[in-house]
């Protein structure tokens, strides 16, 4: 019998709940530092003086809330590139890989099955992280940017996705010391503007910088939450990251698949 | 005679080991086939191969679908799940909703005796409990192909008698379904196979009923068949 969707992901999703609430102290602890990360920011934006207020102009001045939105959805580019690979080594580990594989469920839905979880988590720690700031710290957000804010958010989600199907291939093939996932993670550190705005960074890394997903979405993301962009203002980002789904996103899945069929091929998806 | 397994000339070889060489045989349905030999013989690779989890390097399978699979590892569930969670979620894997299990399970819990380790958190489960669960799992959604990977290894004589009874009663003379059950225990692959291939470093060396490898060995116990037929 083929499974409905609906009904391999929810099954997915009561999984992973029942697993997470199982830490329960682990999960407490990660609340408890989203808040004290946001205090933490809160004070360092006090430190920035009328010096940055130039670059920082075009987000409305506010540097609290420009660094409170690069933290807050850095997280989604962490789901998108990790949430395949790490889902997968855990599978390895625990020994259950091989029991998903042989369940008849297609690829897609068990790869949807493994990020839905993160999405919504990292979705209840954005919400987190934007309330403490507003209702605490007092920033302040611009509803009028939510569709523009979505739309980024959507394609941030599918131009990782192609990356993390390339980091998740990496795991399959071997298990550990996936160079996508580290590459991307510590060019975005520098170059995706979390921390400070990508204009000040000097020419030639700026122009590096257009080829990391993470510049263009927090870019959309900023525009939208912090000038009430619309959908038509973040357009130049949506098309970048657009761009990057449509190249990366069946690479990745061509990858994959090859990978899972060398796997099947060596006998090591068992392997650990 | 209809054909619901058939293996031809199927090959496997990880790195310089030959796991299964040109392997061939046809089964009907509503056979039980005891896959016995040494360890390193080729049963498990045979079983993942029939699973999807294993590509062959040559050679051909077809074999009825769906498949319930049960490995010979311990490590194949959620461990800070309870049995039954788990259950639920591989059950759902398969097409099953909440009704269905129930229904089925209320079948199976007796004869695997699962009442425990339902309840309990599977890291707490003993291997004997572990086991069952598995091959629970591997019979929820009602398989036309059952496989077994050592599924009594670390069973008490009890519970063996009854799995035995329980897969011989769902899969045994049944028209569409199969069972494969590898297994180092001869007394076992002789009391309860309709057929047994012996395998032996990757080679099928004999294949029959209980009754034909005694004959063909001329031996009077499964012990002395296997050592003959094997050797």
């Amino acid at each position: 019998m083929i499974p409905r969707l609906p009904r391999v992901l929810y099954a997915f999703l009561r999984r992973d709940a029942l697993q997470k609430f199982s830490y329960r102290t682990a999960f407490v602890l990660e609340v408890v530092s989203v808040l004290l990360s946001v205090a933490t920011f809160y004070y360092v934006a006090k430190l920035i003086g009328p010096a940055a207020l130039p670059a920082l102009s075009a987000y409305g001045g506010d540097y609290f809330a420009f660094v409170l939105l690069g933290i807050a959805f850095s997280s989604y580019q962490s789901v998108g590139m990790h949430s395949f690979s790490e889902n997968l080594r855990e599978e390895q580990v625990t020994g259950t890989l091989e029991s998903l594989l042989a369940a008849p469920v297609g690829l897609p839905a068990l790869l949807l099955g493994f990020a839905q979880w993160d999405i919504l988590y990292a979705t209840s720690q954005t919400a987190l992280y934007l309330l403490a700031g507003t209702a605490v710290f007092g920033a302040s957000f611009h509803a009028a940017g939510l569709p523009a804010a979505l739309l980024i958010f959507a394609l941030t989600l599918t131009s990782c996705a192609g990356l993390g199907l390339f980091s998740a291939a990496f795991i399959l093939m071997f298990k550990r010391g996936d160079p996508v996932a580290w590459l991307v993670a510590a060019a975005s550190e520098l170059l995706g503007g979390v921390y400070f705005p990508v204009a000040i960074l000097p020419d030639w890394l700026r122009t590096l910088s257009l080829f990391i997903p993470m510049t263009h979405s927090l870019e959309g993301m900023r525009l939208a939450l912090l000038k009430s962009a619309s959908v038509r203002e973040v357009a130049p980002q949506a098309a970048a990251l657009a761009l990057f789904t449509a190249v990366f996103l069946p690479l990745g899945a061509v990858f994959f698949r090859k990978a899972l069929a060398r796997a099947k091929k060596d006998g090591s998806l068992g392997h650990y | 005679m209809a054909v619901a397994l058939e293996l031809d000339e199927l090959s496997k070889k990880f790195r310089s080991v030959r796991a299964l060489d040109r392997v061939s045989l046809a089964l009907p349905p509503g056979r039980l086939l005891c896959l016995v030999g040494p360890n390193g013989s080729g049963k498990t690779t045979l079983l993942k191969i029939l699973a999807g989890l294993v590509l062959p390097d040559s050679g051909r399978a077809s074999a009825p679908e769906p498949i319930g699979f049960s490995p010979g590892e311990e490590r194949s569930f959620y461990a800070r799940l309870s049995g039954l969670e788990n259950l639920r979620f591989f059950a759902a894997l398969r097409g099953l909703g909440a009704v269905e299990l129930e229904a089925r399970l209320e079948e199976l819990k007796n004869p695997l005796a699962l009442e425990d380790v339902l309840a309990s958190t599977y890291q707490k489960a003993s291997a004997g409990m572990k086991m069952k669960l598995s091959i629970a799992r591997a019979l929820l959604h009602r398989p036309r192909l059952l496989l077994l990977d050592e599924p009594t290894k670390s069973l008490d004589p009890d519970s063996c008698e009854r799995i035995r009874a329980l897969v011989k009663a769902e899969y045994s003379g049944k028209p569409e379904r199969l069972a494969l059950w590898s297994t180092h225990r001869l007394e076992e692959a002789w009391g309860l196979g309709t057929e047994i291939a012996l395998l032996s470093k990757g080679r099928l060396a004999a294949f029959g009923t209980p009754e034909d490898l005694l004959r063909r060995s001329g031996a009077d116990t499964p012990a002395g068949a296997y050592r003959r037929l094997v050797s």
